[in-house]
């Protein structure tokens, strides 16, 4: 089982991998960012002591218990609505990247006609990370 | 005058009301009951459905129950039209709308509640209970007409 400290360096690898391919695969940086995130999540429940695979059984798969318990953490404990936000907007978004959700194009394609998208993942993973890390 | 008169129907009797009655409290959030607030889950479920479906994007709405026996955890499965610019933030309106109203009722009910909106291409099966919908199913399509035998009934004089 990986430690916090691990998720907190995969995250930081991921970060940085982000500012190495921007141009190229403007794609892959929506889902960079997300992946960043999502092991914030992890860094952020490990040093709390939550384990959320058990504790969050009911919520069905891995990436639904994360999100789950990152809902109950948004609202219980750090009162920050923009936090849940910013992470399940990640999420929405690196499915877009990776699966063409409701595109008729490539993602490439896509994100290069629509640079907002990008930097809103971008300012979405820093949220995240502004709360979490 | 039949002040006394005794009714008696030929058919069974569905229930014998002078028996004892049993709830099994498990059932109880199946019928939107929730216990410590007084909110009803599946009225909340389908007002949330329609206020979804008002979004001028959105093609079709369906709001899926993993446990049917719990309807404050649930995942609106929704379809957008197929001309929707993703990038013009559609999408987005969907999602911050299904956050709002989960939020807003942790706010009044103290309870927890799970609402996640997952923008899809299409229904695929599912066995997950299907709490409501948009748009709403033409219910009088649907009806059968079931002829009854009018019921025999008997009057007894005391």
């Amino acid at each position: 089982m990986p430690t916090e400290q691990a998720h907190k360096e995969q995250a930081r690898q991921n970060e940085y991998a982000i500012g190495r391919i921007e141009k190229q695969h403007p794609d892959w940086v929506v889902t960079l960012c997300f992946y960043a995130a999502l092991h914030w999540v992890e860094f952020y429940a490990k040093a709390e002591g939550t384990n959320i695979f058990y504790e969050y059984e009911d919520a069905g798969s891995p990436h639904d218990r994360r999100r789950e318990y990152l809902y109950d953490v948004a609202y219980d404990d750090l009162n920050a609505r923009r936090l849940y936000d910013a992470y399940t907007a990640l999420e929405d978004e690196s499915k877009v990247a990776r699966y063409l959700k409701s595109l008729n194009m490539d993602a490439i394609k896509y994100y290069n006609k629509n640079g907002s998208r990008v930097r809103e993942s971008r300012n979405n993973l820093r949220i995240v990370k502004h709360f979490l890390s | 005058m039949k002040n006394q008169a005794e009714i008696k129907s030929t058919y069974s009797p569905i229930a014998d009301i002078k028996g004892s009655w049993k709830i099994d409290k498990s059932e109880l959030p199946t019928l939107g009951i929730s216990s410590s607030s007084g909110v009803n889950p599946a009225d909340e479920v389908r007002t949330l459905v329609g206020k979804i479906g008002e979004i001028d994007a959105v093609l079709e709405v369906r709001a899926l129950a993993p446990q049917a026996k719990n309807l404050k955890r649930i995942k609106f499965e929704v379809k957008l039209k197929p001309e929707t610019d993703l990038a013009q933030g559609s999408w987005d309106l969907v999602r911050n709308l299904v956050i709002d109203y989960s939020w807003n009722l942790r706010d009044r009910t103290k309870e927890k509640w799970y609402f996640h909106a997952d923008l899809v291409e299409y229904f695929g099966k599912t066995s997950h209970k299907k709490v409501a919908s948009y748009p709403q199913e033409d219910a009088t399509s649907k009806l059968k007409i079931i002829e009854f035998p009018s019921p025999q009934l008997e009057v007894i004089s005391s």
